[in-house]
């Protein structure tokens, strides 16, 4: 079993709420930065320039965005897309599911940490042909 | 001022005695009627496993707060010490009482620390997974092709489903699935689990972890038959089959590989259940109501060897 997991530690690649916003602007206009982001995000709510530099920052150390510095400002691209952050952050879900530290937060339909050979999933399969034969001649014998 | 502190104290190092002797009980009692219970249908049997669970936590502190009630006094035989006055069996022993305060406090800090820990990972997952997925009627669509499915958070909770998952099974398997993740948000199944992982905090790891694998196999459970009443079990097992076969043995993420880390015994005790059926006797929704009865006639029955047991323990200390 994988050794457990700080509880700081337990998601690793989970991004903030303005973290989240930043990505949303860049994947939708590559090459932004940090003033053209903050007046973006002034829109909703009044967003200091500093704010955003320190999230960019910080998304950058994250693996998450590259910069490309262009006269005095840095540009920021996507190093992730979309889906593969996503991917990223199912990883936690899944390591979540596989250390068991998480089943009071989330429940999977089946348990995607489960490990059953295809042998005994055939096994089960048979078993439930054999019930479903059995009520299709309605008759009850041992399974 | 120090009264106070003694009869507190004395009601922590009391009610913290009692809680640990009810979770030894419980876990030299649970292995003998395990087998059993995993027979009986899943929704009684995990009500009945949540009471067993709680019993030593409810026991104790009952049985504890009769005991320093001064209402509850005729519950102890007469008897005199220095004079003839209804007492309660307060522990003068030096640092006994502040240690049994300490103690709890610690507890109660870590059951605390445990629900803030698991308040926080719920409410950013579900923050972040809202922001990046499609709303769709019933769940919340997310475009990876990883084949996931999973109920998020205590009260308001949401299905996740992934686009690999939603294009790898039928209508028919989605609507099952969505009918199973649905019985968990009606049953407050995370919010039965978390209080569950609560209650066996003061338990030895391994059984807590038993008792808890076994709580989550019986919580799996009912919903598959919830989910069972309308689509029939034989049809909610084989959706369960198919899609235990999408999961993958490892986990291929980026770079890193994530190894399946636990047998598929749980998927294989719910397909023979629903194969075999479960049904719920009336014998079995009577020995619930009787646990119940069982619990709070212990309570009572308690208070007068609990008052004098403890009264010999100060005068042994």
């Amino acid at each position: 079993m994988p050794a457990p997991r700080r509880a700081h530690n337990t998601l690793p690649n989970s991004l903030g709420e303005l973290e989240l916003k930043v990505m949303e602007l860049i994947w939708s206009a590559p090459g932004s930065d940090a003033r053209r982001l903050t007046e973006q995000l002034s829109i909703d709510a009044p967003c200091r320039l500093t704010t955003v530099q320190a999230t960019l920052e910080r998304l950058v150390r994250k693996q998450c965005l590259e910069r490309e510095k262009k006269g005095h400002a840095y540009q920021y691209f996507p190093k992730k897309s979309r889906s593969e952050l996503l991917g990223s952050m199912l990883k936690d879900v899944i390591h979540l599911l596989h250390d068991g530290q998480a089943n009071t937060i989330l429940s999977s339909f089946v348990n995607v940490a489960a490990r059953l050979e295809d042998d005994a999933l055939d096994e089960l399969e048979k078993l439930i042909q054999r019930k479903r034969q059995q009520e299709k001649n309605g008759g009850k014998g041992n399974d | 001022m120090t009264d106070s502190l003694e009869v507190l104290g004395s009601f922590a190092t009391v009610w913290i005695m009692l809680w640990f002797a009810c979770a030894g009980i419980l876990s030299l009692a649970y292995p003998l009627i395990r087998a059993p219970l995993l027979r009986w249908h899943p929704a009684i049997a995990g009500n009945l496993l949540m009471l067993l669970l709680a019993f030593p936590f409810l026991l104790s502190l009952s049985s504890t707060l009769l005991l320093f009630t001064s209402a509850f006094d005729s519950l102890v035989s007469v008897h005199c010490h220095e004079n003839c006055a209804a007492h309660m069996p307060i522990i003068a022993t030096p640092g006994l009482a502040p240690l049994g305060l300490l103690l709890v406090c610690a507890i109660l800090l870590r059951l605390a620390h445990r629900l803030w820990v698991n308040l926080r990972m719920s409410s950013r997952l579900k923050c972040q997974l809202e922001k990046m997925a499609d709303h769709k009627p019933q769940y919340e669509l997310l475009d990876t092709d990883k084949p996931v499915v999973f109920t998020l958070g205590w009260w308001r909770n949401q299905i996740y489903v992934t686009r690999g998952l939603q294009q790898s099974c039928s209508e028919q398997d989605l609507a099952v699935i969505l009918a199973h993740e649905n019985a968990h948000s009606q049953r407050c199944d995370n919010i039965r689990l978390l209080i569950a992982m609560l209650f066996t905090l003061v338990l030895p790891r391994k059984m807590a972890r038993l008792l808890h694998d076994d709580l989550h196999l019986m919580v799996e459970s009912a919903c598959d038959f919830e989910a069972a009443k309308q689509y029939g079990d034989l049809d909610v097992a084989e959706t369960l089959l198919k899609i235990q076969r999408l999961s993958p043995l490892q986990w291929q993420i980026g770079k890193q590989v994530i190894l399946s880390a636990f047998t598929g015994a749980e998927i294989e005790l719910r397909v023979k259940a629903l194969v075999h059926g479960r049904q719920k006797s009336l014998w079995q929704q009577t020995g619930l109501q009787a646990a119940v009865l069982a619990l709070i006639l212990a309570s009572f029955l308690l208070v007068d060897p609990l008052h004098h047991g403890i009264e010999d323990l100060i005068a042994l200390l």
